[in-house]
């Protein structure tokens, strides 16, 4: 019989019910009728009937089999009953469906996380051999350094190992709409671009090479979402014309939805556009300002590749006609390195990842064993139930049938929950990674981990459902079960072996994550407790952006001094002052200060820093200390005046130890600056710890004037003791005042922006530290279950000693001595994981030993302390036991 | 009391369900009465059990019920051999023919 046919029966089988029935009825009735022709008494004649017949009932059953999907049908049934039962018993339904939940959530966020943002491939053709080229010059402190036009257009024209390359840099414009004009953030790339990465125009085409000259770069692609979001996806975008910060641009085209899993923060592409005489300026080999990708041919290996980038480089620095340039990149060890193009945006997240991946999976053995042994107390002391079943007639099969539904049902509920909670989860963690790593694309729940999740919870539910199963095998004697109504079926010395060790195997594992959570929770205190050097949370940035309009210097700094005036009007603030950037932002980009006078070290590398102008108002507003010397004053900014510098404790620490660094000179790079107008550093300040707590590796910075520098706006910065919130819309009304055109973004106190850069660490403290209640919960409740099974099954043993004389002290004393015991092997097994594993934490700790004596002693005591709890309650339960009625209850 | 009745031999009964509606479509009282008729009384179907098996034929698309009046002017299900059910019957019998002649030889020469 084809599926088919079956279906079609079974959608008939009403109509099949009823002419069975009429038909059988009919043939009877004819039987009878003819015992009654041959002389029957009607009564007797239908018996006689049904004696020819047959048992009708059965016979019934049988037909039906054909029409009906009797397997089915009876799943269905008990299905139904599983969900009666479960719900009569929601202690236990309760228990499996939150083990389960929470062991799934924890698998299922973490595995999501780690698969969208690091396993995941980029979904561009043969990625593998997508690399970012970056330069680092290790004696100046300088790890990845941008590259420039010069080194992109060498390596395009020498490197035969690549297929392409393709420089890019962010870039940033005003888009005015219905709703105000607002800041976004593009790119500006090179033709090549989209053929390195591999990517092909939704609508429209991409960039020529004639576009990357000045003036012939107004075209723009859109990405898709924005093309959406902002254009409604207007099908004749093509060919549009959009202004962007005042200047007109076409649209070109539109780029597909997976580019954006290269990063979800540029919105739009221009060309990069170059004039000839920036294609061989030889300063900028020192100072890139873009990132190159390249594409490695297929089979090269990328030590190869590198090597002859390595080459090329060489040879042209080695021609380059400034001298001080060759000289800074020679004696500072200038050289190129090559990573995946994901590698930089992923590294923050892949240790911790993994160590929440392996938190997880210890989180699912654990559970998964207390959902074992929950299931098999349960189809325990439902023996007697079973033993009924079968002795009516249930096979094995319909038995089995039945244990299924349940843990089926457990688990899919389980599941459920798990996966809402993992999407719940996920939400948050993307709002997290977002601060971690600028445009990091969000992640979701992925269409294959969603499979294997299922297929994970089916499996459980098999094994959940096989363990009564196996038990129900081995309950050979029906009698015995019967007449023993389910308690005097003792368990094997072997379970209860295994049972044991894996009490002993979830305190370990328990302990281990205990003591890494512990670990962790350490190295934030740590981390909180440092000094910034500055008044983090009194101070709101907010940065603006100029338009068309302030093209110029002197109209730039006209508008900044509107703007200084028009934000100390708001009542509350104390101080306002403006710098060249957001402190702390692309801080990484150091330069070299040569100091007049100091002798050259053994290495003879330049003393560098990271030079931030800022207004003379920058200190008092950030609540930077002065140490040495003087502020700035209005005068040091006017134009012609003599240059100054103020350093920050780390650089004056660093260059000039034991000595003052006040009134030290830096080497004009010109000759014709005379040595009483060289720069000379006025003052030291405290080291403020703008941009993150923790990092060390930040270069010193060295402060200066902010006087008449072009930019593309300004940050301002107001100290106030009132709220962010309550602020936030007098700053905006200000500028509205002064201009309402020009839009404002980054807006935030410095303390959100430490507590970005520490959201890394905390997102992975808070979900180890979860994961490990979790775990702490879960061995508990093993340890609490099998001793109070175990007391259970001893009640009589615990009668007998009770009767003999045991005070109920001692009784306690012994149920609790079994518990430590378990727990005391759990802990030494724990202990010894720790010491192992711990160093894998390394990279994550801050200022804590991976084998801090405080914190493992801590973590012990607690877990002993609720494994004497999880004891002390079957035990209390043990001694209340009556020997009369222990011993009179079989 | 000795009974009379000789077990059908498994599988069999479908056959001669076949066999009995080969020339015309019959309801199942009729086949029960062709079957004992045909076999001079010796194979005695427990009537009832013909239902299941009219039922598994007809899913299997071998026959096909049709209303329709009885003799006794009673409404019932008449079940016609359908062009499948034919083919079936013809290698079902070959088979049997088969079958039973080898196991006449096995007796003839033991």
């Amino acid at each position: 019989m084809n599926p088919w046919t079956i279906l079609k029966r079974w959608r008939e089988r009403h109509r099949l019910e009823r002419a069975m029935r009429e038909e059988m009825q009919a043939h009877l009735d004819e039987l009878a009728a003819r015992h009654v022709a041959a002389g029957l008494p009607p009564e007797e004649a239908r018996f006689a009937a049904q004696r020819d017949f047959g048992n009708v009932a059965g016979l019934m059953e049988q037909t039906r089999a054909t029409f009906t999907l009797v397997w089915l049908e009876g799943f269905w049934r008990d299905l139904a009953f599983s969900a009666r039962s479960l719900r009569r018993s929601p202690a236990f339904s309760g228990a499996v469906i939150a083990t389960l939940a929470l062991c799934l959530w924890a698998n299922t966020a973490v595995l999501s996380v780690l698969y969208g943002l690091v396993l995941k491939p980029l979904p561009f053709p043969d990625a593998d051999q997508l690399v970012n080229v970056y330069a680092m010059r290790p004696k100046a402190g300088q790890t990845k350094q941008q590259l420039s036009i010069a080194q992109y257009l060498d390596y395009k024209e020498q490197a035969d190992l690549f297929t392409g390359f393709a420089l890019w840099n962010g870039w940033m414009f005003n888009l005015g709409d219905a709703n105000g004009t607002t800041r976004h953030v593009g790119m500006r790339v090179t033709a090549d671009y989209f053929s390195v990465l591999g990517v092909q125009p939704l609508l429209g085409r991409f960039f020529t090479a004639e576009e990357s000259q000045p003036g012939k770069d107004g075209v723009v692609v859109l990405t898709q979402s924005f093309w959406e979001r902002q254009f409604q996806a207007d099908p004749a975008i093509v060919g549009k014309e959009v202004r962007l910060t005042g200047r007109p641009f076409t649209v070109i085209g539109v780029l597909p939805r997976n580019f954006e899993r290269l990063s979800a923060a540029p919105v739009l592409l221009k060309p990069l556009d170059w004039r000839p005489d920036q294609q061989n300026a030889p300063q900028l080999r020192a100072y890139g300002f873009a990132s190159l990708y390249a594409r490695i041919k297929p089979g090269v290996p990328r030590e190869t590749a590198l090597a002859q980038l390595q080459a090329i480089e060489q040879r042209s620095v080695e021609r380059l006609a400034v001298p001080a340039v060759k000289e800074f990149l020679i004696s500072n060890g200038h050289r190129l390195d090559l990573e995946q193009i994901r590698e930089e945006q992923v590294a923050p997240f892949k240790g911790g990842l993994l160590l929440l991946q392996g938190g997880a999976g210890f989180v699912l053995l654990l559970g998964c064993v207390n959902v074992a042994s929950l299931m098999l107390a349960r189809a325990n002391v439902r023996q007697a139930e079973f033993a009924i079943r079968q002795a009516l007639g249930a096979g094995r099969g319909v038995l089995a049938r039945k244990l299924f539904a349940e843990s089926l049902l457990l688990a899919l509920a389980g599941t459920a929950l798990g996966l809402a909670l993992a999407w719940i989860s996920l939400r948050v963690i993307n709002t997290y990674t977002g601060k971690i790593v600028y445009g990091i694309p969000p992640v979701s729940l992925d269409a294959g981990l969603l499979a294997l999740t299922l297929m994970v919870a089916g499996g459980v539910a098999l094994l959940i459902g096989l363990l009564p199963v196996l038990r129900l095998r081995s309950l050979d004697n029906l009698l015995t079960a019967l007449q023993g109504g389910g308690r005097s079926a003792s368990r094997g010395g072997g379970a209860r072996t295994v049972s044991s060790a894996l009490v002993v195997a979830q305190i370990s594992l328990a302990l281990m994550l205990l003591i890494g959570a512990g670990l962790l929770l350490g190295s934030f205190a740590k981390v909180m407790a440092i000094d910034p050097g500055f008044d983090a949370a009194k101070v709101i940035h907010a940065r603006v952006a100029y338009s068309a309009a302030y093209a110029d210097v002197p109209s730039q700094q006209q508008l900044q001094n509107r703007l200084l005036e028009a934000m100390r009007e708001i009542p509350g603030v104390d101080h306002v002052a403006h710098s060249y950037g957001l402190p702390g932002f692309a801080e990484g980009k150091v330069a070299p200060l040569p100091l007049r006078g100091m002798p050259k070290g053994q290495d003879s590398t330049y003393p560098t820093a990271f030079i931030f102008p800022v207004s003379p108002e920058y200190f008092p507003a950030m609540g930077i200390r002065l140490l040495e010397g003087r502020l700035f004053t209005s005068e040091d900014a006017r134009p012609g005046a003599r240059q100054v510098l103020i350093v920050d404790r780390k650089f004056a620490e660093r260059y000039f130890p034991g000595r003052s660094a006040v009134g030290q000179q830096v080497d004009a790079n010109s000759p014709d600056v005379k040595p009483e107008n060289a720069p000379v550093i006025i003052g030291v300040v405290e080291t403020a710890r703008v941009s993150s707590l923790e990092k060390t590796t930040i270069a010193p910075y060295a402060y200066v004037p902010k006087g008449a520098l072009p930019n593309n706006g300004l940050s301002l910065l107001l100290r106030t003791s009132r709220s962010f919130a309550e602020i936030m819309p007098q700053i905006r009304a200000q500028l509205r005042k002064v201009d309402p055109t020009l839009p404002i973004y980054q807006a935030q106190t410095m303390q959100m922006q430490l507590e970005d850069a520490a959201a890394n660490r905390r997102g992975v403290m808070w979900l180890l530290g979860a994961f490990a209640g979790i775990a702490l919960t879960l061995a508990a409740v093993g340890l609490y279950g099998m001793l109070a099974y175990d007391v259970t099954q001893r009640t009589k043993e615990i009668g007998v000693r009770g009767a003999l004389g045991a005070t109920q002290t001692q009784i306690v004393g012994m149920i609790l001595r079994q518990g430590v015991r378990k727990a005391g092997a759990g802990l030494a097994l724990g202990l010894i994981g720790a010491f192992f594993l711990s160093r894998f934490l390394g990279s994550l700790l801050f200022e804590v030993k991976p084998k801090d004596p405080v914190i493992f002693a801590l973590a012990t005591l607690t877990l002993l302390l609720v494994a004497l709890l999880a004891s002390w309650l079957p035990a209390r339960r043990a001694a209340k036991v009556d020997p009369m009625v222990a011993l009179r209850c079989d | 009391m000795t009974k009379e009745k000789t077990d059908l031999v498994y599988g069999t009964l479908d056959m001669l369900i076949l066999r009995t509606l080969q020339l015309e479509p019959r309801h199942g009282l009729a086949i029960a009465d062709r079957i004992r008729q045909m076999s001079a009384d010796v194979l005695r179907v427990e009537q009832g059990s013909l239902y299941p098996a009219l039922y598994r034929l007809e899913a299997q698309g071998w026959i096909k019920a049709e209303e329709g009046l009885s003799e006794t002017n009673r409404k019932a299900r008449f079940y016609r051999l359908t062009a499948a059910g034919r083919r079936q019957l013809t290698a079902e019998t070959e088979h049997w023919a088969r079958l039973t002649a080898a196991i006449n030889q096995v007796l003839a020469q033991a």
